[in-house]
């Protein structure tokens, strides 16, 4: 109890003292105490397997458990490199950048414990709206275009979202009134009496509308704009933290539907969702431009293969709680360097870089060590979940699944390695005009160790986080 | 066990120690020289004994990963690719440790050291692997391992093209292998091999784990038309590197197809007669493209490809022994073809190392500029030559006593009076007889006649580090050629383990070979000394006289230009003419105009059929099309609401 | 009080009709407002039987902030940026009404494959929310001007609004309020991207808005 009011208000005060603070270089730091709190506690958690709750609203289970530990350690990873990032950015002011960070954690923390949809979505849509200052950090036409085109097509599809949950009231509620209507512990035991056709439209509207917070195709189309603009310390953070608090909202739909015998329903449009992600992802991954681009559809192809996870079931829904953490992990290390490598060449036309080795040995060799990771090559843990995935599907007797699966893998890969290659190796342009700041400890450490996660996680799983992920999947059906 | 644990891990040390502060590049040389050497060596135990027939205990420790398991085993099969290996590997790494010290001046080395540890550990891993996950997980690390090496270079825009190349050719043949690997598992309830084999699940899916298996291991060994990063790859990757890819990293596609075919009991015949085919068509392809070469890896790369032809030939006759039941044709075939993979991997690495002691004495890979080498570099030269004759399946090297047994094996198969299985024989003739031209050419255009360009005269002979690999693989080859009745045991063994064949039969049919290949041997010694006889005769007699040396006779002309000599390409235009339709020759020429001509020019290339004419056309037009898709993403947000509403309300009128 | 209901929500399809028929931002602001106000009214005419200060507390909401908190907050923003008050409709007038209405039409058809819940009120409550916030949608797809798009973004929450009225009783005021408030909040960071947008570009056209492209 008192461990989830810290973990929910304390960046919440640290938010306040960092609009108090003056100074532009004192203020990150705020982050990294925020951060560190956050993280201690969360690791009090595991440490003491305790499973806080106020209420029944919010409340830990094995799913937000995971979803919050990931948060956390991302969170962290974050502000240590934000410090560094910020050090060197200060020509902008970083006041409204740090505060909404902080209010970013906390609504994302509140998204891990929400145990009622109805808060969920408020949840959710506080982290929306959070997240939009940071992507207007740069104060540029295009960022601000990038802002408009987020905030609107985010807000729409949450729109639509509230919608669905309001339609998952109806349906509880067709028989007669219910005591705490929209309350998963609550609604969970009496699925099996909520009306069909309502929970089938629900369904359908929260797709769509958690569909679109999480970036899954056809309602991606703010991904690129939002990522490629936004500093990479903003992109890593949307794309590993806000998409998963958007697929933790789909494992909440998933367990309703699981309850009420509706999986038959559900599994299709989860399959036909993340089948055209990745499909879309494929198409403009090739002859890509803008590498921070590319990172963005590597994050509408990540999201295609968790929402197929969850729609596959079984092992491959273990595959895919596995693959949400690797790749929050991995597209750390992706969106930071590639946060380095814009600051160094000023460009973000993938063909006007060339010789990063060279330049920044290290932004570079994580960068291409990270291009390794997330297309899901071992040693990294991706090729472990997308490999556990793909089990499932063989498992399911799906070859179409199958083939798709892997056809979209294949270009994908193709596309970046078009793009990350030449970026990495070649000599480096001449011109004084591509000399930022070099790489430093604060940006590239962090990353490091991000990178060295996903390695370990792809060398070795500790049973803790194997008990913890298969207890998160076993919530929508899950099995090892 | 222990000692592929303590080889791997002095391996590991000789790429990892590198990176320690402080340390000389001479120490950091010696280092990892000394350590690779020493864990090779170490390796080299447990493959010999697993080969001598020994049962080697399997390391077995749990692994916390889904359906992982750390499983090491060396049966016959593994040992023989680890002998393979470890020989290989130590040869190329001490050839590197003189090869790359002009690199050094300008730049580091560590990561260098770092991957071609990392590559040989993974290569080791996959021949050792007893379970699918790890056996990915190491294919899939020799694969990256090998990206970098072959990047070395990777400033240089065409080195970076063809690392690109390799890499999207080996991630895509990977993720086949993930789908065989994902079905053989799923179906036997287990990733670990022995429960695979033979496991009755397996039979219903066995058609796309065998077309599959084709794909993904044969885009690694180089099956024609898979082939396309080899000719691109070879040639850019430094020359002990590509020595390790040749002589090695492509056998271990034919290591994981006789893996994963061999967990059948009863392969069908199609099977055998779709290897045969590819084998065929890899064989015939491989050596009229490496005809037209004149850059001498690449022509090397596309005589691997021809060789990794006749080896899959010889799986193919090995395995329709085995769906006939005839443990003869099994045997031969399949001994024959692990033999020539042990032999191909010996006497290409030998070439490719010897194409690297002359890169690094005359900066240059065309054959067309080199020329009368021999009488500068008489060890390297000596050492390429016999490589040739050993490639080109002459006694007394190893290459004939393997494609002896394949052609044994085709000659039983044809005994079965089915005309198709009759073509084995001649077609391994007609590329014998092609791979005779190729080499005689090769070692003609580049030791022979006299120096074309400045370089190439004044080129001198490589140190030890770089002769002794050369000799010791040129050595191995001359020995097993001596003795191969010593050897065929051992071969037995391991194409027992390769397919399902009783140890009866096998006894029975080593019973049936063995002294006729010992005759064989003793034939091959019995030239050999002649041949050594007649030279010391020669010597002998003419000792104490004047022998002089003129130039040849240019038919009264007196000013005649090194230039004027046969090149390669005009060697082997009058070949290469016969199957033009089969190659993609490209000339530039100027010819001579007018009674006093000022100037001339021509030029030849060969760049690979499949490559320029069918996959990148294939590309491109892909790419195309899909690029108008991308109109999609025009920057209009209203069009974007669009979509998702177009979309949620044909889900609510398809599912509602 | 079933007439009540039934006259509120034909207003509120009048006023999205209005808006759609491409009148000057101006009016359409206006007829969002008075949308706003007769949703706001909804909920006392949809449960007569129930008049508990929840219900009160929320009608008062409702009017306040969508009948005239958000329209001043758009209006101030007209005249901060001082934009003229044409909507450059992508579409014509006619085109306009005639998607509304197969709007509509679409919005009666989908709340036709549901069955009606009990205590609605009335069976109009469903299609008139869902065919709101496909015209809100509309009106976001049609409209060149960003502040438009806002409007449409509000006609949208309305359109789910009225569907929430159907619950009015059965969900927790605390989210309810949330509900409100992130709206709110919704609507003011979008003004305040319009703002920036006016400044940075010279003009609120969502034709500008292009260069972020594939």
């Amino acid at each position: 109890m008192t461990i989830l009011l810290l973990l929910l208000l304390i960046p919440v005060v640290l938010a306040g003292v960092s609009l108090a603070i003056r100074s532009d270089v004192w203020r990150p730091w705020m982050l990294v105490i925020a951060a560190v709190l956050h993280a201690s506690l969360v690791a009090n958690l595991w440490v003491s397997d305790a499973w806080p709750s106020i209420g029944t609203w919010l409340s830990l289970d094995p799913a937000g458990k995971v979803v919050l530990s990931l948060i956390s350690a991302l969170f962290l990873a974050a502000s240590v490199y934000a410090v560094g990032y910020l050090h060197r950015r200060l020509e902008r002011p970083n006041r409204t950048f740090v505060t909404s960070l902080l209010f970013f954690l906390s609504a994302t923390s509140v998204v891990a414990f929400s145990q009622h949809f109805g808060l969920l979505w408020v949840a959710l849509e506080a982290t929306t709206l959070a997240s939009a200052p940071l992507l207007y950090f740069n104060h540029n036409s295009r960022s601000l275009e990038a802002t408009w085109k987020y905030l609107l097509i985010c807000s729409v599809g949450i729109a639509l979202a509230l919608l669905g949950t309001f339609f998952l009231a109806v349906a509880e509620t067709f028989q007669g009134p219910v005591e705490s209507a929209l309350l998963l512990p609550a609604m969970l035991p009496r699925a099996g009496s909520l009306s069909v056709p309502w929970l089938h439209a629900a369904f359908i509207f929260l797709l769509v509308g958690y569909g679109t917070k999480m970036g899954l195709a056809p309602m991606h189309t703010w991904k690129p704009d939002a990522y490629g603009e936004a500093p990479g310390l903003v992109g890593f953070l949307l794309s590993g933290v806000l998409t998963s608090c958007a697929f933790l909202a789909l494992v909440r739909l998933t367990q309703v539907c699981q309850a009420a015998g509706q999986m038959d329903f559900a599994r299709p449009l989860f399959i036909l969702l993340g089948l055209l992600s990745m499909g879309v992802a494929a198409v403009f991954m090739l002859g890509q431009t803008d590498y921070k681009r590319m990172l963005a559809y590597s994050s509408v192809e990540h999201m295609g293969i968790l929402t197929l996870g969850l729609g596959l079931g079984g092992l491959a829904t273990y595959g895919a709680w596995l693959h949400m953490v690797n790749n929050g992990l991995a597209k750390g290390v992706l969106f930071l360097m590639a946060g380095n490598i814009h600051r160094h060449y000023r460009t973000k036309t993938a063909s006007e870089v060339h010789g990063v080795l060279h330049r920044l040995p290290w932004s570079g060799a994580l960068f291409m060590a990270g291009f390794i990771a997330i297309t899901g090559s071992p040693p990294f843990g991706l090729f472990m979940s997308e490999f556990t995935i793909l089990r499932g599907a063989i498992g399911n007797g799906h070859w179409g699944i199958v083939a798709g699966y892997l056809g979209c893998l294949a270009v994908i890969f193709i596309g970046m390695a078009r793009i990350v290659v030449p970026m990495v190796f070649g000599e480096p342009p001449n011109d004084a005009a591509a000399s930022g700041p070099k790489d430093s400890f604060l940006t590239t450490f962090t990353p490091l160790v991000l990178l060295a996660a996903v390695l370990v996680l792809g060398l070795y799983i500790p049973s803790w986080l194997d008990r913890a992920l298969l207890a998160a999947a076993q919530l929508v059906g899950g099995l090892r | 066990m222990t000692f592929l644990g303590l080889s791997l891990l002095m391996v590991f040390l000789g790429g990892v120690l590198v990176f320690l502060p402080g340390l000389s590049r001479r120490a950091a040389s010696l280092t990892h020289t000394v350590l690779v050497l020493a864990g090779c060596g170490v390796g080299l135990v447990p493959a010999w004994q697993a080969l001598a027939g020994q049962t080697l205990s399997s390391v077995l420790v749990s692994w916390s990963v889904p359906g992982g398991q750390i499983e090491l085993g060396i049966d016959a099969l593994s040992g023989l690719f680890l002998l393979l290996h470890f020989v290989v590997s130590a040869a190329a790494v001490l050839f590197g440790s003189s090869y790359f010290e002009p690199y050094e001046e300008e730049r580091s080395l560590k990561s260098v050291r770092f991957f071609l540890s990392g590559f040989i550990i993974a290569i080791a891993l996959v021949f050792t692997a007893q379970n699918a996950v790890l056996f990915l997980v190491a294919w899939e690390m020799m694969a990256l391992a090998g990206f970098f090496l072959v990047a070395f270079e990777g400033h240089e825009r065409q080195v970076r093209r063809a690392a690109l190349l390799y890499f999207v050719a080996t991630h895509l043949g990977t993720l086949c292998l993930f789908v065989v690997f994902g079905v053989l598992g799923m179906r036997a309830g287990s990733f670990a091999f022995a429960q695979m084999a033979g496991h009755p699940a397996l039979l219903a899916a066995s058609t796309p784990i065998f077309v599959l298996a084709l794909l993904g291991f044969g885009s690694k060994a180089g099956f024609v038309p898979l082939h396309i990063w080899l000719p691109e790859a070879h040639p850019a990757a430094p020359s002990p590197v590509s020595a390790l890819m040749s002589g090695v990293m492509i056998k271990t596609g034919i290591y994981g197809l006789l893996r994963v075919l061999g967990l059948f009991a009863q392969p069908p015949a199609w099977w055998g007669l779709t290897l045969g085919a590819i084998g065929m068509c890899s064989g015939i392809l491989g050596i009229v493209w490496a005809l037209a070469q004149s850059d001498v890896k690449r022509f090397l790369a596309y005589s691997s490809i021809e060789n990794v032809g006749i080896i899959t030939l010889g799986i193919g006759i090995g395995y329709l022994g085995v769906s006939f039941h005839n443990p003869l044709i099994a045997l031969f075939g399949l001994a024959g073809t692990l033999w020539h993979v042990v032999n191909h991997g010996l006497f290409k690495s030998a070439l490719f190392l010897g194409a690297g002691s002359v890169l690094h004495a005359t900066g240059s890979r065309d054959m067309n500029q080199q020329g009368g080498l021999f009488t500068r570099m008489p060890l390297t030269g000596c050492c390429v030559l016999m490589a040739s004759m050993a490639i080109c399946g002459l006694p007394p090297f190893n290459g004939f006593i393997s494609e002896w047994l394949i052609y044994s094996g085709a000659f039983h198969l044809g005994q079965r009076q089915e005309l198709y299985l009759f073509v084995g024989a001649p077609v391994l003739a007609l590329i014998g007889a092609l791979a005779v031209a190729c080499f005689s050419n090769a070692f003609g255009a580049q030791f022979l006649g006299v120096a074309r360009t400045e370089r190439a005269s004044a080129a001198k002979e490589s140190d030890w580090r770089m002769l002794l690999p050369m000799g010791a693989l040129t050595g191995a080859c001359l020995m097993i050629g001596l003795v191969p009745g010593r050897c065929f045991p051992a071969l037995g063994r391991a194409a027992a383990a390769a397919a399902p064949l009783s140890q009866m039969d096998v006894l029975g049919a080593i019973g049936d070979g063995g002294p006729l290949l010992s005759n064989i041997g003793l034939l091959s010694g019995a030239f050999l000394f002649l041949a050594t006889f007649l030279f010391l005769m020669r010597q002998g007699i003419l000792a104490g006289k004047d022998v002089a040396q003129s130039s040849t006779w240019g038919c009264g002309y007196s000013l005649v230009s090194a230039r004027a000599q046969y090149t390669a390409s005009s060697f082997a235009q009058f070949p290469v003419s016969l199957f033009r339709s089969l190659v993609d020759r490209r000339v530039e020429s100027d010819r001579p105009k007018g009674y006093f001509p000022t100037g001339a020019r021509f030029r030849s290339s060969a760049p690979d059929l499949i490559l320029n004419r069918v996959v990148s056309p294939l590309v491109e037009r892909s790419l195309a099309w899909m690029s108008t898709f991308r109109r999609l993403q025009h920057g209009k947000v209203q069009l974007y609401l669009l979509y998702m509403f177009v979309f949620m309300v044909a889900l609510l009128f398809w599912k509602l | 009080m079933e007439h009540v209901t039934q006259l509120l929500l034909i207003l509120v399809i009048l006023a999205n009709l209005f808006v759609l028929g491409s009148h000057p931002l101006g009016a359409c602001i206006r007829a969002v407002a008075f949308q706003g106000i007769a949703l706001g009214l909804l909920p006392l005419s949809l449960h007569p039987e129930e008049r508990s200060i929840h219900l009160f507390v929320i009608a008062l909401g409702m009017v306040g902030l969508k009948g005239f908190v958000i329209p001043g907050l758009l209006f101030r923003a007209i005249r901060d940026a001082a934009i003229r008050k044409e909507q450059e409709p992508l579409i014509g007038f006619n085109t306009g009404l005639f998607l509304g209405a197969i709007l509509v039409g679409l919005g009666f058809g989908i709340a036709g494959k549901l069955p009606l819940p009990p205590h609605t009120g009335s069976s109009m409550v469903v299609p008139v929310a869902l065919s709101t916030v496909m015209m809100g949608l509309l009106v976001i797809v049609t409209r060149a001007k960003i502040l438009s798009q806002a409007l449409g973004y509000l006609i949208l929450e309305n359109g789910i609004y009225t569907f929430g009225l159907i619950l009015a009783a059965g969900l927790p005021g605390l989210i309810e309020m949330g509900v409100l408030l992130d709206i709110f909040a919704g609507i003011f960071i979008m003004g305040t991207v319009i703002e920036h947008i006016h400044r940075e570009f010279g003009s609120i056209s969502a034709h500008k808005l292009v260069n972020l492209r594939e």
